[in-house]
């Protein structure tokens, strides 16, 4: 079972900064500049980088959240961006989307039990008479209890709540889900729990996972592969183990360097990046990178370095690689 | 050891809700040393901010109330002193960072009118001398360009900047204690080692306490001097960082410090632990850990253990290192 | 997982309380407040007083009597009689009715018409949008007391009937409020669309209507509701002040606003206080204590939001 479930293509999401009293466009925030990856079916591959990265819109561009400003996205062959209203909502099942805010992510005046089933009867996947025993079903698979089933989203904690969102997306069967930063939110006893509770369907169900976060300890521990992002491109991707033994874009060494190990015993040379991140609406020349880069090169200013195979699965971005 | 700076005494504060009493901060004693880092970790609704929010007595009335305890700061009372003589102590003596860099500047006012507020209303500078002060605040937090900067306003800054500039206004007064309330949970990594380095740098070189609140093992472990670990309003464990992270005793700090995945240590499942965080209304007076904990006994449904010294420098709140369980 | 069930059970046996849905508690917070309690029930006894009161007034058939015209509070009439020798009592009762019915008629209009242009506003956004809030503008800058002086002298103009005049009120008023109510109602649904159980919906592939009629209105029931409670009062009140100017509910029927209107002249005012005092304070009553009700439901729907 190793058959390739997504492809992306170049895919590019701009969104128009307009400006003025006649709403002219006065230039684009490239949220999503001209990234290409594939996933085999079963995988999980992690998308990580900082605020404004533009790994959330990359997430919902794929699965045509967001309409694409360039680019394909196939999905089992099919270009999902070319498929007519109709073929979509077809679709719209087996490609699900789990999001980081558990509380402004479930309307307030619906019941959870109904939350989770109006999806599967709106798609006529099932019967109104089967549709509560199907919904206690998934309650049970997510961890939750049938008197659950007829409360209401605020009697819920976050990560009860982070359950009820995967067991609405789990309850449509789909093949892929992404993931938004579903663990953010939660405490780290919680963030466990789910992390584990998201393992395990995965096993059960041979679900594809797109797997979007900041924390790189997170995506070392559910991940088979990484990706990294810099304003918007993929500047490294690779297998898990590859990219936490062999990082090789001066970016993603920053990054790992940075996150602070929980054991005080141990002191590590730490690379410290300057500056801010920059503006998506105004990248840097040449390498996006460059400006907080610690080895930048005269070049790395002037020239867009290729995104290519350095490694077996092994992807990077930069010149002096 | 140096002197106690800040020295809780049970401090209780409670919060009045329709829905009943919460005991937001139940009991709690612990001390921050001159110059020592003291982290205080738990998760979200432990009572930890309201700790420190205690401390700076900032906390809302209604529907809050300090109910009990004392609060000693160089051997003063905080709880007993007039408002008046609090203001002074806000600000300049103990100063405070917020999780929010976004919402704790006044979006209207200059990063440089906002810095020499304090000077001018503390320290008595004129103008003129409270710019030149802040100008050098601005560049001993780190930002270049410092003269630009003190006349731009929040929303024009980046997020770890305005973390930055929060930290000039409080160290503004020169401060003998600087709380931190979850300094770096809204910034990016990158952005959060920064800033980290940043505040130990400044604790370095000035001597002052740090009292870092936190839910972030690797955070604590980079920071902490002493830790302090809280659950459902009550501390359960404190001791010197290398003996917490070496040698947890409470099952809670345990079970915090397995479920967490570490960069390298990777392994197949994760520890958990089970059920919720209790509801903060009507807890019993059994340990509030006891449903969650897998080495309940009887007792611990029955009685709260009470913070007790287990080794060197280190106390722990658990009946398994009391009484009949620890054997 | 197996200890989450084991858990899940012990939890089960803690909880055995009715599910909360945020309805249940908004009106549980309603009847804790009570300002909004005392004004429900000042409204009910209005309501009683105005609808059912007259059939217990022993003056139903003696209508118009000069023989007792002007008489001060009495025996037989407790609260005197007007000029035409009518008992004030009842005829502030009937008038309650007229104006309590101007009320809510042209709240229902204001909900109808603003409700629904807002949330067709808010929903397709764009060009409609554009359209509809312009002509919202439009008829907001139009100063409202000129028209309705020039509307009134036109329709006294047209011979329109006296009797149906009252229709024409509920409607003009209803027709010259509509625009705040669909101003609020837009910025809901506009920010509601931008709530992330919105997108999640787009996810899931629900259909529009459900996603309309399931997800968006019900959460903007509660700001009309509070705007409907408060459009009953203002209503009462632009209808008192049109029939006070003459150019609302003409006699012989009555409303609050007319009966002030009737007592306009100096005699009345300074001598004969039982002519304009009781619709006054009924005016005064019903408003306040729908003010009361309205910010309750306001506090009740809205918790978090501090005044």
């Amino acid at each position: 079972m190793s058959d390739v479930i997504l492809e992306v293509k170049d895919l590019k999401k701009y969104f128009p900064i307009r400006s003025g009293v006649f709403q002219r466009t006065i230039g684009h925030v490239k949220a999503v500049d001209q990234i290409s990856f594939t996933m085999k079916r079963g995988e999980t591959l992690g998308l990580v980088g900082e605020s404004g990265c533009g790994k959330s819109t990359a997430g919902r561009t794929i699965i045509r959240l967001y309409d694409k400003t360039e680019g394909h996205v196939l999905y089992n062959g099919r270009d999902i961006h070319q498929l007519p209203p109709k073929e979509l909502r077809k679709l719209r099942p087996k490609m699900q989307y789990v999001f980081q805010d558990p509380f402004s992510s479930l309307n307030p005046r619906v019941k959870v039990g109904e939350a989770i089933g109006e999806a599967v009867v709106d798609h006529g996947l099932c019967s109104k008479a089967e549709i509560r025993e199907k919904v206690l079903e998934v309650l049970n698979i997510c961890g939750l209890a049938p008197y659950h089933y007829d409360r209401y989203p605020h009697e819920f904690s976050g990560g009860q709540r982070q359950r009820i969102g995967i067991a609405r997306a789990l309850i449509l069967q789909p093949d892929f889900i992404v993931l938004d930063e579903p663990v953010s939110a939660l405490d780290v006893s919680i963030q466990a729990q789910i992390i584990n509770l998201l393992s395990d369907l995965q096993q059960q169900q041979n679900l594809t996972y797109l797997f979007i976060s900041h924390d790189l300890s997170v995506v070392e521990h559910i991940c088979s592969s990484v990706a990294v992002m810099y304003l918007g491109s993929i500047v490294e991707m690779a297998s898990r183990d590859e990219l936490f033994k062999n990082p090789l874009h001066p970016y993603t060494k920053a990054l790992l360097s940075a996150v602070p190990i929980p054991d005080p015993t141990i002191t590590r040379e730490r690379i410290f990046l300057k500056g801010d991140i920059p503006s998506p609406a105004n990248p840097p020349q040449g390498c996006k990178f460059h400006t907080r880069c610690p080895v930048a090169a005269d070049r790395c200013r002037t020239e867009v370095p290729v995104y290519r195979e350095v490694g077996p699965e092994h992807h990077v971005a930069c010149h002096l690689v | 050891m140096s002197s106690t700076l800040v020295e809780f005494r049970n401090l209780k504060t409670y919060f009045y809700t329709e829905a009943g009493v919460v005991q937001a901060v139940n009991d709690v004693s612990f001390s921050i040393r001159a110059g020592e880092t003291v982290c205080i970790v738990g998760e979200s609704g432990c009572g930890k901010s309201i700790t420190a929010m205690s401390l700076m007595r900032l906390i809302a009335s209604p529907p809050g109330k300090i109910v009990g305890g004392e609060i000693l700061f160089e051997g003063r009372d905080l709880l007993k002193i007039k408002e008046s003589e609090m203001r002074m102590i806000r600000g300049n003596e103990i100063a405070m960072i917020f999780q929010e860099p976004m919402t704790s500047l006044n979006p209207v006012l200059t990063v440089g009118d906002q810095i020499m507020e304090p000077l001018i209303e503390h320290t008595l500078l004129s103008k003129s001398e409270a710019r030149k002060k802040a100008i050098q605040l601005i560049e001993q937090v780190g930002i270049p360009r410092a003269d630009q900067i003190i006349d731009s306003y929040p929303h024009e800054l980046s997020g770890g900047m305005r973390q930055r500039i929060m930290i000039a206004i409080s160290l503004s007064c020169d401060p003998k204690l600087l709380i931190a309330d979850e300094p770096t949970t809204a910034l990016d990594v990158t952005i959060q080692a920064q800033i980290l380095d940043l505040l130990r740098q400044l604790k370095k070189d000035r001597n002052m306490s740090l009292m870092l609140i936190t839910h972030d093992l690797g955070v604590v472990a980079e920071m902490a001097d002493y830790v302090v670990v809280m659950y459902a309003g009550k501390v359960i464990e404190e001791g010197p960082v290398k003996e917490i992270f070496k040698n947890p005793r409470h099952p809670y700090t345990k079970g915090l410090l397995l479920a967490k995945p570490v960069i390298g240590q990777r392994k197949e499942r994760l520890f958990t632990i089970p059920g919720q965080v209790p509801n903060p209304i009507g807890l019993g007076e059994n340990c509030h850990y006891s449903d969650r904990c897998e080495h309940a006994m009887d007792i611990c449904r029955a009685s709260q253990p009470a913070l007790q010294k287990d080794g060197a420098d280190s106390k722990v709140a658990c009946w398994l290192y009391e009484g009949e369980g620890a054997k | 997982m197996s200890h989450n069930i084991a858990d899940v059970q012990v939890e089960l046996k803690a909880k055995k309380i009715k599910p909360d849905s945020p309805w249940r508690s908004a009106f549980r917070r309603l009847f804790k407040n009570k300002m909004a309690l005392a004004g429900m029930i000042v409204l009910t006894l209005m309501f009683l007083f105005s609808f059912i009161g007259p059939y217990f007034s022993s003056h139903l058939d003696a209508k118009i009597s000069v023989r007792n015209a002007n008489l001060p509070p009495n025996e037989t009439h407790w609260l005197g009689t007007d000029k035409l020798g009518r008992d004030v009592l009842l005829r502030t009762m009937e008038a309650g009715r007229v104006s309590l019915l101007v009320g809510i008629v042209a709240a229902s209009i204001i909900v109808l018409v603003g409700g629904t242009l807002g949330a067709i506003a808010g929903y397709y956004g764009r060009f409609v949008d554009s359209v509809i809030m312009r002509l919202a503008d439009i008829l907001y800058a139009i100063p409202t007391l000129p028209i309705l002086v020039a509307l009134g002298a036109i329709l006294s103009d047209l011979k329109f009937p006296p009797d149906k005049r009252i229709y024409l009120v509920m409607f003009i008023v209803g027709m010259i409020a509509w625009m705040s109510l669909s101003r609020l109602v837009r910025s809901q649904v506009l920010s509601l669309k931008e709530q992330e159980f919105m997108l999640a919906n787009e996810v899931l592939g629900l259909r529009d209507r459900r996603k309309i009629f399931r997800h968006l209105l019900p959460n903007t029931v509660p700001i009309i509701i509070v705007a409907a409670t408060l459009g009953v009062a203002n209503s009462i009140l632009l209808e008192s002040t049109l029939s006070f100017l003459g150019l609302g509910v003409v006699p012989p029927t009555p409303s609050w606003g007319q009966m002030i209107s009737a007592a306009n002249n100096m005699i009345d005012f300074q001598n004969r206080p039982w002519l304009w005092v009781p619709p006054g304070v009924c005016i005064l009553l019903t408003v306040v204590s729908i003010n009361f009700i309205g910010d309750g439901l306001r506090d009740a729907f809205d918790p978090k939001q501090k005044r």
